[in-house]
């Protein structure tokens, strides 16, 4: 009888060891490929801002950070993350400076290119994945599917880790999106666990890596509020008080640790105006959001002013989370409708919020994926669709070689994956005609990207398109959760 | 059924079609990955065979990298040109020497990974062969089986084993050469004889050696299988001989294979022949020039001679007057002409040769004695290895023409031996081609591939083949760890700027991987005169 639990414990072993394995390199064979901004000087791309921020911080002090001086040029690359991002650009900066002293000095070290300070860079992402995104999910798969067999689980937690748009932005374009999503997702699982403090301690912790993380926060938010709310009788009133204000107590606790070093007046209004540049445009090149979408039929720009436009971005965003606060008071403490939410809110910013970066769909991407095993046939598509709107950022990076491989095998292995979750139902008629509408869409728009020019007085005609496509599929998207959220019903699926 | 046949039943099941895309893009991935000079002699070679009469080709000598592949390879490079063409003009150029545009690289790598489909092909129908028909589990039901779970499916897991080589990755893949449909057309070659088409499965090797001469190193077991059972009409399952051999020859099939490889040979070296180039054909075929060992010693039997030598020099067991040569000492990584041994005796290729013979002799052994696909297949192995193991200047990846057959057999259930040995072997061997991609971005590469493929057998062997390893054993697997970090770390910090010193860590992973491959060797000795299962042996204390 031991004999046989030895043998199988070590098979669990070598299976984990396998799954690391398996994760890391696919990671890597990613990473050989080019960054965004490689060999594009004077400027170059978010892998030296990345690899900037890290000579910056280990080579000034921590008061200068976020400040314009003579050694920290804000306009090159200045830090414009909040400080968990800066933190750990010093850690690593720290290392660097043992690894390869060059490519961590300051000036000296602007577009430092080599093979070696690459593999540096490089594996921070990957150890940040490991250390953050991996657990993660793993601690997701194992809280809200713990129903499930250990292969499935296994199963699902390689389909959510290795979404093809989170590598190949993380790993390919060079960014730590990892980071912050791990957090949240830790956030998003205490929750699930039913560990309220602890999960918005996560949260906070991954708003102040990445501000974006802000898309989460009206889900969580509504979930945290109206889960801990229960008028019904005088005690409840006062427990419910209390349990919000101690989630009060914890997130203020968090953010004032995050923020220990900056907490003046000066330094705090300094480091909130270089995370969120009003002054910047309502979006960056060209997004596959409402904005971006409606610039072909009307020019906002010229008939609005630039605050009208913040102010109008600012009500059509609250507007369209307002089913999402309605969603969860109609049913709190339900574990999938949180997961709804989650996916609605990201849209929501995402679509009609200011200052979008076509990067950001990753953040509706994550709590989509985490729905695997409930909606395979539209987690996996919507994976698909997501990269897809990311094509021209992929293309201007020289990421078409990774981007077309990861995409293969996601759009091959996946379909399998997905269509053995739930064998027994046969695709209707209206999934097909979708699939075939637009798996033919973004097939065409390919071949005319890649082999026709487009007309010289409209030369972002086809990056527009492009995002018009992606723009459909995400509306669409959106709807589906917001229906899914309001049909849910708890008991049936419990049946289930 | 015929082979289309087999290979529909196959991608009936769609955990073959997974595995395919899953091995090509890995492969794709690898395109922007460091190319060795291999690189440029495959594009030296293009330029020759598309803007050089036929009989230019093996006199051509702009590029040091001179055509040295028989004639099949050459005309394989002209059909390659033909399509080279349409990506990039400027590489079929014989005077545009180290040409690298993007597009040529793009065009080199794919078309290895395309070609390498035949690989492919080849492995999913000699395991289907080879495993299909084993009992599998508790039913031999064929509807049982395409709804079981993939790690118990042994003929998927065979397939994995063998397409996931992470060799053939790093040689083809990384290191840049054609390796890849070459195991493809011995791997068919092994199926059509196994199947019992032995004439197309002959044409075949015949055709393989003219592509790539170093598939001779196979030939001695092709060549005692088809006498003993083609060209002797020996009853079968039987060990006893009544009648006299003279009455038993076949003469029929002893022409028609007689016939089917002249064919071939006539079909490839027929034109040089005519243009009385056979000798300059041969010299550039067989380059003995070069030396006993290549640059980085092959793990075999010369790289422990040649460390012995070493060492004893090293410790001054010799004095001063005695060495005749010195001119290499200090470098230790002796080059091509110039090898010289100070101490032990010179070997000339005559004596590797003799050598081999002698330890081929018991290599075939077991395909003598039995007629069946296992101990074909451990005799194409063991035959490949005793060249390895003394040919005359090996290189180290040779190592994959062994791993290939030997892995189709690890998965066979009559013992655990089979496993064990494909285990110690995949791991050593493959860590042995490590010197290979030696460039920062290549480091991860390398050891991620092989230990991920290392992990992955080990779990499909103990999910059905279970076997236990002596603690030598795993000793010794783990010690490649330390010296890895020794190599990529410690060595190049403190060692490699000293010049006595430069040399260490490629003679120490030689060394180190020798004693290991020589286990493995007289492993597979043990395998082939084991008959029964149980039977325990002796060899295994035999470590060197």
């Amino acid at each position: 009888m031991s004999k046989v639990e030895s043998k199988s414990k070590l098979n669990v072993i070598c299976i984990f060891l396998t799954i690391v394995c398996v994760s890391i390199l696919a990671r890597y064979l990613i990473s050989i490929h080019p960054y965004s901004g490689m060999g594009k000087p004077p400027m170059f791309g978010d892998y030296e801002a990345q690899r900037h921020w890290m000579e910056i911080t280990t080579k000034t002090p921590i008061h200068q950070w976020y400040f314009n001086t003579t050694d920290n040029d804000l306009l090159y690359w200045g830090l414009d993350y909040p400080p968990l991002t800066a933190y750990l650009s010093w850690i690593y900066g720290k290392i660097g400076e043992v690894y390869e002293r060059p490519s961590m000095e300051l000036f000296t070290s602007r577009g430092y290119e080599t093979d070696t300070s690459k593999l540096f860079m490089r594996a921070t992402v990957i150890i940040s994945d490991l250390v953050v995104w991996l657990p993660s999910v793993w601690f997701f798969v194992n809280t809200y599917y713990n129903d499930k067999d250990l292969g499935s689980r296994i199963l699902a937690f390689l389909f959510i880790s290795l979404q093809p748009g989170l590598l190949l932005i993380d790993h390919g374009h060079f960014q730590y999106n990892g980071v912050s999503l791990g957090l949240a997702l830790f956030g998003i699982t205490f929750i699930l666990a039913n560990r309220h403090l602890v999960g918005s301690a996560f949260f906070v912790l991954s708003l102040n890596y990445k501000q974006m993380s802000l898309y989460y926060a009206p889900a969580f938010f509504f979930y945290l509020f109206f889960s801990n709310l229960n008028l019904s009788s005088l005690s409840k009133i006062k427990q419910s008080f209390v349990n919000i204000l101690l989630i009060g107590i914890v997130v203020i606790l968090s953010f004032v640790l995050c923020w220990l070093p900056f907490l003046s007046i000066e330094q705090s209004s300094q480091v909130l105006h270089r995370l969120f540049p009003f002054a910047r445009g309502l979006y960056e090149d060209k997004v596959a959001n409402f904005w971006c979408s409606i610039s072909i039929l009307v020019n906002l720009k010229k008939l609005l002013s630039h605050d009208q436009i913040i102010r109008v971005c600012l009500i059509t965003t609250l507007t369209t989370l307002i089913p999402i606060a309605v969603g969860i008071y109609k049913k709190p403490n339900n574990r999938t409708v949180f997961l709804y939410s989650l996916v609605c809110s990201a849209f929501s910013f995402f679509l009609f919020s200011f200052q979008v970066h076509e990067k950001t769909i990753l953040l509706a991407c994550m709590p989509i994926s985490l729905l695997i095993l409930k909606h395979p046939a539209i987690v996996w598509w919507f994976g698909v669709v997501s990269t897809y709107s990311m094509f021209p950022l992929l293309f201007k990076d020289q990421l078409v070689v990774p981007y077309l491989s990861v995409m293969a095998v996601y759009l091959i292995i996946g379909y399998q994956y997905q269509r053995s979750i739930n064998a027994s139902t046969v695709e209707s008629k209206w999934t097909k005609l979708i699939y075939f509408t637009s798996f033919t869409g973004m097939l065409v728009s390919h071949v005319v990207f890649q082999f026709i020019q487009a007309p010289a007085s409209l030369p972002d005609l086809w990056l527009l398109g492009v995002c018009c496509f992606s723009f459909l599929h995400f509306i669409v998207t959106m709807i589906y959760f917001h229906h899914q959220t309001f049909s849910f019903n708890p008991i049936k699926f419990k049946s289930n | 059924m015929s082979v289309v046949g087999e290979l529909k039943d196959i991608f009936a099941n769609t955990r073959y079609f997974n595995l395919i895309v899953l091995a090509t893009f890995i492969k794709v991935l690898l395109i922007p990955s460091y190319l060795s000079t291999d690189f440029e002699v495959h594009r030296n070679w293009l330029a020759i065979t598309s803007s050089l009469p036929i009989s230019q080709w093996y006199y051509e000598n702009t590029s040091e990298w001179t055509l040295d592949y028989p004639p099949f390879f050459a005309w394989f490079e002209f059909v390659l040109s033909k399509v080279a063409y349409f990506f990039d003009k400027d590489m079929l150029v014989v005077d545009n020497l180290n040409y690298k545009s993007s597009q040529t690289i793009l065009f080199q790598r794919l078309s290895v990974i395309v070609s390498d489909f035949l690989f492919i092909l080849a492995t999913l129908l000699l395991s289907r062969l080879l495993y299909s028909k084993l009992p599998y589990g508790n039913s031999n039901n064929n509807n049982n089986r395409k709804t079981s779970l993939w790690y118990q499916d042994k003929q998927f897991l065979v397939s994995c084993v063998v397409i996931l080589n992470p060799g053939l990755l790093m040689v083809d893949h990384i290191h840049f050469q054609y390796n890849g449909f070459l195991k493809g057309i011995l791997i068919l070659s092994i199926y059509f004889i196994c199947r019992g088409n032995i004439l197309i499965g002959s044409m075949l090797f015949s055709v393989l050696l003219n592509f790539k001469h170093i598939y001779m190193y196979m030939a001695p077991a092709f060549f005692i299988y088809l006498l003993k059972y083609y060209c002797f009409d020996l009853p079968r399952n039987s060990e006893t001989q009544s009648s006299s051999l003279i009455s038993l020859f076949n003469v029929s099939n002893f022409i028609k294979l007689g016939f089917v490889v002249l064919f071939v040979f006539v079909l490839s070296l027929g034109p040089f022949i005519v243009m009385a180039q056979i000798p300059q054909l041969l010299s550039r075929l067989f380059p003995f020039g070069r030396g006993l060992s290549h640059a980085y010693w092959a793990p075999n039997f010369w790289s422990l001679y040649n460390f012995a030598d070493r060492l004893a020099l090293f410790l001054g067991l010799v004095s001063k007057d005695n060495i005749k040569y010195t001119g290499n000492l200090t470098s230790g990584l002796v080059g091509s002409e110039s090898q010289s041994h100070v101490i032990l005796p010179q070997i000339t290729p005559p004596i590797t040769l003799l050598i081999t013979i002698v330890f081929l002799i018991p290599s075939l052994y077991g395909i003598f004695k039995k007629k069946d696909n296992q101990s074909f297949l451990i005799g194409i192995t063991q035959s490949c290895f005793t060249f390895f193991m003394f040919g005359w200047h090996v290189h180290e990846k040779a190592i994959i023409m062994i791993t290939i057959p030997l892995g189709f057999v690890c998965l066979f259930t009559s013992t655990p031996k089979y496993s064990k040995i494909y285990f110690l072997l995949s791991t050593i061997g493959h860590y042995s081609l490590f010197p290979l991609l030696f460039k920062a971005t290549e480091i991860p590469i390398r050891i991620l591939v092989l230990v991920t493929y290392t992990l992955m057998i080990q779990f499909f062997i103990q999910q059905n083949n279970p076997s236990k390893f002596r603690w030598f054993e795993k000793l010794y697997l783990f010690g490649l760890i330390p010296l890895e970090i020794f190599n990529i770390i410690i060595h190049p910090i403190y060692l490699a700027h000293i010049e006595k010193f430069s040399f260490v860590s490629l003679m120490l992973t030689s060394v180190y991987c020798a004693i290991g491959i020589h286990y493995c060797y007289l492993y597979m000795y043990s395998i082939i005169f084991s008959s029964s299962p149980n039977h325990n042996t002796n060899n295994k204390k035999k470590n060197n």
